[in-house]
């Protein structure tokens, strides 16, 4: 019996679990090599340390999850708690009648002075050609690997066909400009090492191609260049020899045509990427939070601007006055010390090279170009109707920072870059949202609000439709609800709501905006749970097919290719 | 094929008392939380996760399911919450949990020599160990379960179970060992 085959069945000899003949092969392989007997008493160790490893949670920390959580249990014994991410946008109202008269008649007032934006501008021109498939990636096979297919984006069905895809057991993915090519890093199931693996997948055929190129490590903000001829990913650099924190991070390119890897550049070494994208003139854009290895926030979010032709970095911009990433926080009602996460909103506008950073907790706005390097405008959004709406204002403040587990910021920008659409919420003793507002990008100024309890928003393709997730807490003698609404997102008017039994998630639209998607967990027998994507007739206003997802009967994790969301052409997991 | 979540049951048994459950839920809160504290290392995650597979677990009771191992049944629907979650949320980094021996210092005086399981490298070998393996090592070591149970987190047969957690161990010290030479350089 070889070295290979010794290492790969000693824990199973630890554990005396191999029939004879196997044992005394490796006994007597054991016998003869002392790098296989380091290892058997390594196997050892590691159970032993991991028996001991500690949790980061001190034991107060420990009571107060503890009530909160049976108390949660008890509040919710009639009624289904929110999935976590769902349960980021609980909002309360507390208003009294009267409050809410006055609230309404400033409103009322402050409409009747609102500036009209010129409608005949709205073009498309952001929008780039558009994926003719809706492919679904499921957690669905049987030992656990992500499957993934094209679906027609009516009725959800599979389509004849086609072969489902092996995407392992994780995957990031990003999608060409022409939307013909879905490129994914693929975690395979039982890799040796944590490999992720190169995929490209042909949108239309289905077929994929694997090129040969393997990463030893996690990927970041993987993105095609702006020509969609190179594939750009980050990855980290672990070479710091006590904590694991990565010591730095490294740009790659992979050229497609000529099926070349380099490493273009460095990045700073506590900067942790979030987001990026190419930029037509040959940058790259990269939205990260200095962070430390504790995983907290040391410093406002910055952009770096890279040179993709010089891997020269051309621009870091510290965008003042806006939080993100994780906190320590003091929890105001346990005086205990709280992870408090927050989510600027951000709007990607490549076609104008600009970003939109809007804070998660003030009004802040920081509007970058992205060519250039340089902030173009910041400041607070600003009502148009001064003295009404600074009364308003006070009577409604916007969510502040208290201690709790988020901020969360939601932006989606106009195709024609002109109109900003915010909400931003905030779960801390209680949850509120800002309601909806519409912003004009080029002087910051509020052209509308709309007050309902809004905790996302998405937009069509053509910016001509909003989709909105409502959420109306617990009160008392009535449960917890949602529902979806959906508006003119010009004039800002509903056309009409959907009420939705379950707390649900906004997924998106298809290319034509004809299609939009939400997914919702739903209890479908006495102990089992799906997954549920349903389809919403956007014209007609109701839901037209649905479609069930799960493993072991929970909810099954699905991730969709060609829904458009927060300007882009994937919904990512 | 409905195979449950996990452990399976009957379905027939009467419904949980508040009182049982109360008693199922003081029980078993403080391992799970500590099971995806150290699975996710995000303790704000771990605790909505915590609190969401209770819910569940609840509303299932509630419902009248029996499940044949309570302790398995409750895991399943953890890990599988957890995974969920994960894929749902990308966790932007796995990070390190600073350990009681090595918050704030940084082992200057490790002997080159001392060759006891690192827990910081035990930490660093999770990073680029699947979420899938770092939970079948920590049902096994970390909180105790047995094969069987395992296997009923999992959806898997015994054997099947036994050769998952096999890899897992085997992938894991092969990691531990790549990054403890580098450590050593």
């Amino acid at each position: 019996m070889n070295c290979t085959r010794v290492r790969e069945i000693l824990p199973l000899y630890a554990e005396n679990d191999l029939d004879r003949p196997e044992l005394d092969g490796v006994a007597r392989h054991l016998d003869d090599c002392a790098e296989c007997r380091a290892r058997l008493e390594l196997d050892r160790e590691l159970a032993t340390a991991l028996a001991t490893l500690p949790s980061r949670r001190e034991d107060a920390r420990v009571r107060n999850a503890h009530d909160r959580t049976w108390n949660a249990i008890q509040r919710h014994s009639s009624t289904r708690r929110l999935r976590p991410t769902v349960q980021l946008f609980r909002r309360v109202v507390s208003t009294s009648l009267g409050l809410i008269a006055v609230v309404l008649l400033a409103f009322l007032l402050l409409t009747l002075g609102k500036p009209v934006l010129d409608q005949g501008r709205a073009a498309s021109t952001a929008v780039s050609v558009p994926p003719s498939r809706l492919l679904l990636v499921d957690a669905g096979a049987a030992d656990g690997h992500l499957g993934v297919r094209p679906v027609d984006p009516t009725t959800l069905a599979d389509l004849p066909g086609y072969a489902s895809l092996n995407f392992g057991h994780d995957y990031w993915s990003a999608l060409s400009p022409d939307g013909k090519t879905l490129a994914a890093m693929v975690h395979p199931i039982n890799a040796a090492q944590s490999q992720v693996v190169l995929h490209l997948v042909d949108v239309t055929s289905g077929r994929e191609v694997v090129p040969g190129v393997t990463i030893d490590d996690y990927v970041e903000a993987l993105t095609f260049g702006p020509a969609g001829r190179s594939l750009y990913w980050i990855s980290p650099v672990f070479h710091e020899p006590v904590q694991s924190w990565p010591d730095g991070r490294t740009l790659y390119r992979y050229d497609l045509a000529r099926g070349t890897l380099d490493a273009v550049a460095s990045l700073p070494a506590a900067f942790v990427p979030w987001a990026a994208r190419a930029v037509p003139n040959g940058t790259l854009a990269i939205y990260g939070i200095p962070t430390n290895a504790g995983n907290l926030a040391t410093d406002a979010p910055h952009l770096l601007l890279l040179s993709l032709a010089s891997g020269q970095i051309t621009a870091n911009l510290r965008l003042d006055g806006i939080k993100a990433g994780q906190y320590l926080e003091t929890d105001p009602t346990t005086g205990q010390p709280s992870d408090r996460m927050y989510w600027p909103g951000l709007a990607w506008d490549v076609a104008r090279q600009r970003l939109y950073v809007a804070s998660a907790e003030t009004d802040r706005i920081v509007v970058v170009n992205l060519a250039s390097g340089r902030i173009i405008r910041q400041g607070d959004v600003h009502p148009a109707a001064s003295l009404l709406d600074r009364l308003l204002r006070w009577l409604t403040p916007p969510a502040e920072a208290k201690g709790g587990p988020s901020t969360m910021g939601v932006a989606e920008l106009s195709p024609d870059g002109q109109r900003l659409y915010l909400a931003r919420t905030s779960e801390a003793q209680t949850w509120s949202s800002s309601g909806l507002e519409m912003v004009n990008t080029g002087d910051l100024s509020l052209v509308e609000r709309v007050d309902l309890p809004v905790s996302d928003l998405a937009l069509s393709p053509n910016g001509q439709r909003l989709l909105l997730r409502l959420w109306w807490p617990e009160a008392s003698g009535s449960p917890a609800h949602q529902a979806l609404a959906i508006f003119d997102a010009q004039q800002l008017r509903e056309l009409g709501r959907i009420a939705v039994d379950s707390p649900f998630e906004l997924l998106g639209f298809l290319s034509d905006g004809r299609e939009a998607y939400v997914g919702r967990d739903v209890q479908r027998t006495d102990r089992t749970w799906e997954w549920r994507i349903s389809v919403v007739d956007v014209a007609a206003r109701r839901i037209v097919a649905e479609r069930g997802f799960s493993v072991n009967g929970v909810p099954a994790f699905v991730s969709y290719v060609g829904i458009w969301r927060n300007g882009s052409w994937l919904q990512g997991p | 094929m409905e195979m449950g979540i996990g452990a399976g049951g009957t379905g027939t048994a009467p419904t949980v008392s508040a009182r049982d459950f109360s008693t199922i839920f003081d029980t078993y809160y403080t391992r799970i939380l500590r099971y995806l504290d150290v699975l996710l290392r995000d303790p704000g995650l771990a605790e909505d996760l915590t609190q969401d597979t209770f819910v569940k677990a609840y509303r299932a009771l509630q419902l009248g399911t029996s499940p044949e191992n309570l302790k398995a049944w409750l895991y399943a629907i953890a890990t599988n919450t957890a995974m969920s979650a994960l894929r749902h949320r990308r966790i932007r980094a796995w990070l390190p949990l600073p350990t009681g021996e090595s918050a704030g210092q940084q082992h200057p005086n490790r002997d080159p020599a001392d060759r006891s399981a690192d827990k910081d490298l035990l930490l660093r070998a999770f990073a680029r160990l699947s979420k899938l393996d770092t939970a079948c090592l920590l049902l096994r070591f970390h909180q105790g379960l047995s094969y069987d149970e395992i296997a009923h987190v999992l959806g898997l047969s015994v054997p099947a179970a036994k050769m998952r957690l096999c890899r897992a161990r085997a992938t894991f010290r092969e990691i531990y060992l790549s990054l403890r030479s580098e450590a050593d350089r």
